[in-house]
């Protein structure tokens, strides 16, 4: 299996495995950001204009 | 903190390090954009190719080089430096580090401004510089990094703002990117040979090249923007949430798309259908950043109107979001079949690059230069101007690339109905039809540097009428015990981590186990996901507490963000990398080059040949009937570097050899109209009487042993002699087909390189049966493509 890397195509999973990483990924942080306190993320937001 | 108890106290910002960077930043930008100038009418006049030294391929990688490394760069630390200490409320942490990194980093510039013209290249896009050079760059990217995590760990604000977050990963992968992509073996105090050869070159190559567009050239630029873009439009981002989303999916799937510069060649299938769909995956968070930059302006889209510098940021994230739509699209295959190797890659980079990181440098610089200087911008007319004439010579170039791109793709592509003939069998001719479209590419690179210049001028006087300031703000000074609390067991022994690694390793024993074993991997990984849906729903607000601490603790979420960029890159390399051998190849491996061949390659990699041409004929049947059969894996498995090359202003050259006489080649180096009438391509007069290099030849044959190229035992005499032997072969050669030369010239050397291109030798059956283990289908059908190959056990 391990030598086959460099010749076989593996086109029936690769995509799911592209689409499952990135599905994993992108969602744990979309409800991270969904269940930020919103004063929180308000508190974050203003650092930059806090002179 | 805002207790009667909090100590407070007056610090004064490091500025003087934030007006350096920016003044560099404009210099070698005006001076790395006239050399694109120059580059780009010597496409059109190849009369310009003045001496060696100022020959296309000598200066192409100068313009690269200056404009990433040394404008952007710039503009970067500059950017760096100053909202670092306001979002941290401190001074950069060491002064004379400050200092060290800004004059190491122009030492380093200039080092590579005298030794790319001189022909003292590492052959390989974007990481061209030499050995010692590149050594420096990784110190002075640890000076840069220590001083940046000082100041983050002095800090008087508990929470990192999300443009730190950026920062953090920009310093982390880049050194990953730089240090691994630039492992070489010396041969001399100038040269020396990557450890990467072939397609392990090009992987490694693109893995560092395009995350060197996404680490340098656009996480450190969008902590600018989400720094700037509040201060200059006096609101909050629009949706801090949407930041975290945008961070998190960026820099965790940038770093998988490195194989869509790869597409259609020799790199196996797997890694390009990894690439092309992580790319197309980039959609989301690139537009999420984009739209959250733009709706910034919520309330205050009237400014747009008056006030250029909101001008240049609006314009620049609006690019930002037509570039990070093309890249997708042109890693889709089918598409770059059309797109690679032409003009199109060369608008969509300029679109990035003009459009996204210099209007987005012109904005900030605008904001700043008054600020830094204590007084007004000189000319808010001149600004506007800039911005104008800077978006139609952009607009301009960009559309005439495209333009040319797909011109010459559809041309070059051209078959007849049966597929059996080439429609434009004549490259050149491909190449004239798209001259009036590179014309139209100088007239928008002028415009372009004019604005820039005038940015330069408006600046410098500018600060002629005010003077240097360093801003002070009185700061509450933070308890110790309000940052930086996490210890690494309470970062990585905890649920979230668990299961998120848990489950990546049974994803990868899936990948990798052997039958039976992957299933099995797969059902667990399956059961672990359920178990840690069942955790989070009990245990939901531990996991929210474990995140919001790594938002006050650095280091956790600097190893994180480490984490998370090195998985992609580690997945789609070692494999690769560590299968790719000799041994392994099925069908066709390289000849070994002898030492004059190997001299010659020298020579055009040193002439920046690859700017032009490519080595790779790719899987498809316009490239198989212009070319010849398409490349293997194994035909470039010696190549330190490897040649594949990114875009064809020539003909590709992958199976070169013994297709023209040594005396075509002769007439073609000295003047190449001669025998290619209405070509573009340099003259390399030098060549005729120049040496090549002798000396350095046996050290530079036991580097190649070194790599595990299989040379016979040859002692340092043996080699020369075996060059010049050869030099003498093909001089004959010349003789008798009317032409003149010496033996030990360059001219010959490279002779004998390009017509070594394309050959081969089919490993006997029996010495891969033995080689092979158990349960590997043998023998293999050469000439066949891979999907044919597998079957056959007799």
């Amino acid at each position: 299996m391990f030598k086959r890397v460099i010749y076989d195509n593996w086109t029936e999973w690769v995509p799911y495995v592209a689409f499952g990483i990135t599905a994993l990924v992108f969602f744990s942080f979309v409800i991270r950001a969904i269940t930020l306190r919103k004063e929180r993320a308000d508190e974050m937001g203003r650092i930059p204009l806090d002179d | 903190m805002t207790s009667a108890s909090a100590t407070k106290t007056t610090i004064e910002f490091n500025d003087k390090v934030v007006r350096q960077f920016m003044l560099a930043s404009i210099i070698w930008g005006v001076v790395g954009m006239l050399v694109g100038v120059i580059v780009a009418l010597q496409l059109n006049f190849h009369q310009l190719n003045l001496t060696s030294w100022l020959s296309f391929g000598r200066l192409r990688p100068l313009h690269t080089n200056a404009v990433i490394f040394a404008f952007v760069g710039n503009m970067m630390f500059c950017g760096v430096y100053y909202s670092t200490q306001r979002l941290c409320k401190a001074r950069m942490a060491s002064d004379f580090l400050s200092a060290l990194h800004f004059w190491g980093w122009q030492f380093i510039i200039v080092c590579a401004a005298i030794t790319l013209p001189l022909g003292l290249t590492r052959g390989q896009e974007y990481a061209e510089l030499i050995w010692p050079i590149n050594i420096m760059v990784a110190l002075i990217w640890v000076v840069f990094a220590v001083n940046f995590f000082w100041t983050l760990a002095k800090r008087n604000e508990p929470s990192l703002y999300v443009a730190l977050w950026f920062y953090i990963s920009t310093v982390i992968t880049i050194a990953i990117l730089y240090i691994v992509n630039h492992i070489s073996i010396p041969t001399s105090l100038t040269h020396s040979y990557t450890i990467f050869a072939g397609v392990q070159n090009g992987l490694v190559q693109w893995w560092y090249g395009h995350n060197a567009v996404a680490f340098f050239l656009t996480t450190p630029i969008l902590g600018i923007m989400y720094y700037f873009l509040p201060k200059v439009v006096e609101r909050p981002v629009y949706s801090y949430r949407l930041s975290i989303v945008h961070f998190w999916s960026l820099v965790f799937i940038y770093i998988w798309a490195g194989p869509h510069h790869l597409l259609n060649t020799a790199l196996p299938k797997w890694l390009q259908m990894l690439g092309m769909f992580f790319s197309l995956m980039l959609w989301a968070p690139s537009w999420g950043g984009m739209l959250n930059g733009l709706l910034t302006l919520r309330g205050a889209w009237d400014k747009l109107r008056t006030d250029p510098i909101v001008k240049f940021f609006i314009a620049g994230v609006t690019f930002y979001g037509m570039s990070t739509f093309e890249g997708p699209l042109l890693s889709i295959r089918a598409v770059n079949a059309l797109s690679h190797y032409s003009d199109w890659t060369i608008g969509h980079v300029h679109a990035g690059a003009l459009g996204w990181n210099g209007f987005m440098a012109a904005g900030m610089f605008y904001w700043l230069a008054p600020r830094l200087y204590g007084t007004k911008l000189h000319s808010l007319a001149w600004a506007n101007f800039h911005f104008w004439i800077g978006t139609i010579g952009i607009l301009i170039y960009v559309a005439s690339m495209w333009t040319s791109g797909i011109m010459q793709g559809l041309m070059l592509n051209s078959t007849n109905a049966e597929g059996t003939a080439l429609t434009y069998p004549n490259f050149i001719e491909t190449l004239t039809s798209i001259r009036a479209m590179m014309g139209f590419r100088i007239i928008g690179g002028t415009l372009y540097l004019v604005g820039t210049i005038l940015m330069g001028v408006n600046i410098f006087l500018t600060i002629r009428k005010g003077k240097a300031v360093n801003e002070s703000r009185e700061v509450v000074l933070l308890e110790r015990n309000a940052k930086d609390t996490m210890g690494m067991k309470e970062t990585f022994i905890n649920d979230p981590i668990a299961y998120m690694f848990g489950g990546l390793l049974l994803i990868l024993g899936w990948l990798f186990l052997p039958p039976g074993a992957d299933i099995a991997s797969l059902i667990c990984a399956g059961i672990f996901a359920a178990l840690a849906v069942k955790k989070f729903s009990e245990g939901h607000s531990r996991w929210s507490r474990w995140y919001e601490s790594l938002l006050t603790n650095w280091l956790p979420f600097t190893v994180l963000t480490f984490v998370a960029v090195a998985l992609g890159g580690l997945i789609q390399i070692i494999p690769t990398v560590a299968v790719t051998q000799a041994k392994n190849m099925e069908d066709r491996i390289q000849q070994v080059y002898t030492p004059l061949e190997l001299a010659g390659r020298d020579i055009y990699v040193a002439e920046g040949c690859y700017n032009c041409h490519s080595q790779m004929i790719r899987t498809m049947l316009p490239d198989v009937l212009r070319y010849g059969d398409y490349s293997r894996l194994g035909e470039s498995i010696y190549d330190h570097p490897y040649q594949w090359g990114s875009k064809r202003t020539g003909p590709d050259l992958a199976r070169e050899g013994d297709k023209y006489p040594h005396s075509w080649h002769f007439d073609h180096m000295m003047e190449p109209r001669s025998t290619s009438v209405g070509s573009n391509m340099p003259a390399y007069p030098h060549l005729f009487t120049e040496k090549f290099d002798q000396k350095t030849l046996p050290k530079k044959i036991a580097v190649m042993v070194q790599l595990g190229v299989p040379y016979p035992p040859m002692d340092g005499a043996e080699i020369k002699t075996k060059a010049i032997e050869q030099g003498i072969k093909i001089v004959g050669e010349l003789k008798t087909q009317g032409k003149a030369a010496e033996p030990d010239t360059k001219i010959v050397a490279l002779i004998a390189y390009l017509q070594k291109l394309g050959k081969y030798d089919v490993p006997k059956v029996e010495d891969k049966l033995q080689a092979t283990p158990e349960g590997i289908p043998f023998p293999v059908k050469p000439g066949l493509p891979d999907k044919f190959r597998s079957a056959s056990t007799n």
